[in-house]
């Protein structure tokens, strides 16, 4: 390389780098600098914010829970099976993912409130879930629960069938070739499907704040919290800030760390 | 009462057709010879249930596998002890768990198991293997495991897909032997596809092969009933 003189555009798309790199990390930086030690120790004392907290992890915990009980089962069968709509119903799986959070809280409003498609039939069974805990995790599901399923599915595919038909000659039921074969061999894809639900579900914000509400101690979760405070207490919001983007950053690198392990495992 | 494996199916993959017609006594084996593309393995697919036959039946014993448009019984449902071209193990776990994975679960405690699917790796020659994942193993030695796998399973039929064919002389002698006395121990029908016409003496089998399409006995060697 050395002696070659630097294309023009070799230049201008290394300069553009430059620009997403700053542009990206500069917000991120400042609130880290913007944040003394101690003004972050003190903030976080405050009871509102342990709370606000809790009530992430708590949330998301749940939601995660719920997501890989249900989820798993549910992408093995589209990766594996075929059936009529599968790739429509697949496609459908995906889209909150992209919707505006705006929207996704109006469908679950309008899906599970008082006069909404079934949350008639809930008020009627005693059950009221908008401003209330379990709306919180509603919203996460919605919301991060197609990210553990397409990592899923993903991870499925990827499988080899003759390894499942073999389980199946060698006498296992379906049920074991699920647990016994393609979920310990699918498991890093698994695992960092979990993990950037987790992670998205203790970002999210927008579906939360319109279907659960911001009540202090029952639905303001942490990033509805630095939302509270952004006009009262900018410090301590910085400092909140300053949290989640360390618990996201570790959460994103031990997705990414299992989700190369997968594609090292599956070729083994 | 019928008695062994009763073939007769044809089998369509894309835009080929094989026909095959077949009867394996109990305590025989079947050698299935030929070119690669001639439809070896296509029929072994189809009588482990991996491919469904356009037409035909399939029966072992006293029970139906397969009848066009009428029944077809699963691969797990057909109790067959089988070795695909792929081998096909299972990478997450060790040589030994692959081949007792096959064995009955019930009432055995883990001891057992092991004891049982390392004897078995033994009359192989790879007991010192029992504990290296599939990744670890050579082509040969994973061949080995793939047959002692299929042998562990308690089994109406075998139903072996090149078992051989990454074997040096000796592996071969002694692998090719141990099917020949298992099959005749257990009274159980074998479809054995090879490359190795030789084999037939090995495994004391009728020689089968395609000719157009069509796969058919060859003269009478070495039954064994």
């Amino acid at each position: 390389m050395r002696g070659r003189r630097p294309t023009p555009f070799g230049v201008l798309a290394s300069l553009a780098l430059l620009l997403v790199a700053l542009g990206l990390a500069l917000p991120l930086v400042a609130i880290v600098t913007d944040t003394a030690p101690g003004r972050l120790w003190d903030s976080l004392r405050t009871s509102s914010s342990l709370t606000a907290l809790g009530l992430s992890f708590a949330g998301s915990g749940i939601a995660v829970v719920l997501v890989v009980l249900v989820g798993t089962p549910a992408a093995y069968v589209l990766a594996t099976t075929r059936f009529p709509g599968r790739t429509a119903l697949s496609a459908l799986l995906e889209l909150p993912l992209v919707l505006p959070p705006a929207v996704a809280g109006i469908g679950l409003l309008a899906a599970f409130g008082p006069q909404g498609l079934v949350g008639g039939a809930l008020v009627d069974g005693g059950i009221r879930l908008p401003l209330t805990f379990a709306a919180v995790v509603v919203a996460l599901v919605f919301v991060a629960g197609p990210f553990h399923l397409r990592q899923a599915q993903t991870a499925f595919q990827a499988l080899d069938p003759a390894i499942l038909d073999a389980a199946r000659l060698s006498g296992a039921r379906e049920s074991g070739v699920f647990l016994r074969v393609a979920v310990p061999l699918a498991a890093p894809g698994l695992g960092a499907g979990a993990t950037l639900t987790f992670a998205r579900a203790i970002g999210e914000f927008g579906a939360t704040l319109m279907f659960a509400g911001s009540l202090e101690g029952v639905t303001r979760t942490a990033s509805l919290e630095v939302y509270t405070r952004f006009s009262s207490d900018f410090p301590g919001a910085l400092a909140l800030s300053a949290v989640l983007i360390v618990v996201s950053a570790a959460l994103l690198l031990i997705a990414r760390v299992l989700a190369s392990r997968g594609e090292d495992g599956v070729r083994a | 009462m019928p008695d062994g494996l009763e073939v007769d199916v044809r089998v369509v993959r894309g835009a080929r057709t094989f026909v095959a017609r077949l009867s394996v006594a109990p305590g025989e084996v079947a050698l299935i010879v030929g070119p690669s593309g001639a439809g070896k393995t296509s029929v072994v697919r189809a009588l482990a249930g991996l491919v469904r036959p356009a037409e035909g039946t399939i029966v072992c014993g006293d029970r139906t596998w397969f009848e066009a448009g009428r029944r077809d019984l699963r691969p797990r449902e057909r109790e067959v002890g089988v070795v695909v071209q792929e081998l096909a193990l299972l990478p997450h776990l060790s040589a030994w768990r692959n081949v007792a994975f096959a064995t009955d679960r019930a009432r055995r405690s883990r001891g057992d198991r092991r004891t049982d699917a390392v004897g078995r790796l033994d009359r192989l020659g790879l007991a010192d293997r029992a504990d290296a994942r599939p990744a670890d193993l050579s082509g040969g030695e994973r061949q080995r495991v793939a047959l002692a796998r299929a042998l562990a399973r308690p089994a109406t039929a075998l139903l072996l897909d090149e078992p051989f064919s990454a074997l040096d002389d000796a592996a071969h002698a002694v692998a090719a032997e141990l099917v020949r006395s298992e099959v005749q121990r257990r009274r159980i029908p074998a479809v054995v596809v090879s490359h190795d016409p030789e084999d037939a003496e090995r495994l004391r089998a009728r020689t089968h092969a395609f000719v157009d399409g069509t796969l058919a006995a060859q003269g009478g060697a070495g039954r064994q009933v």
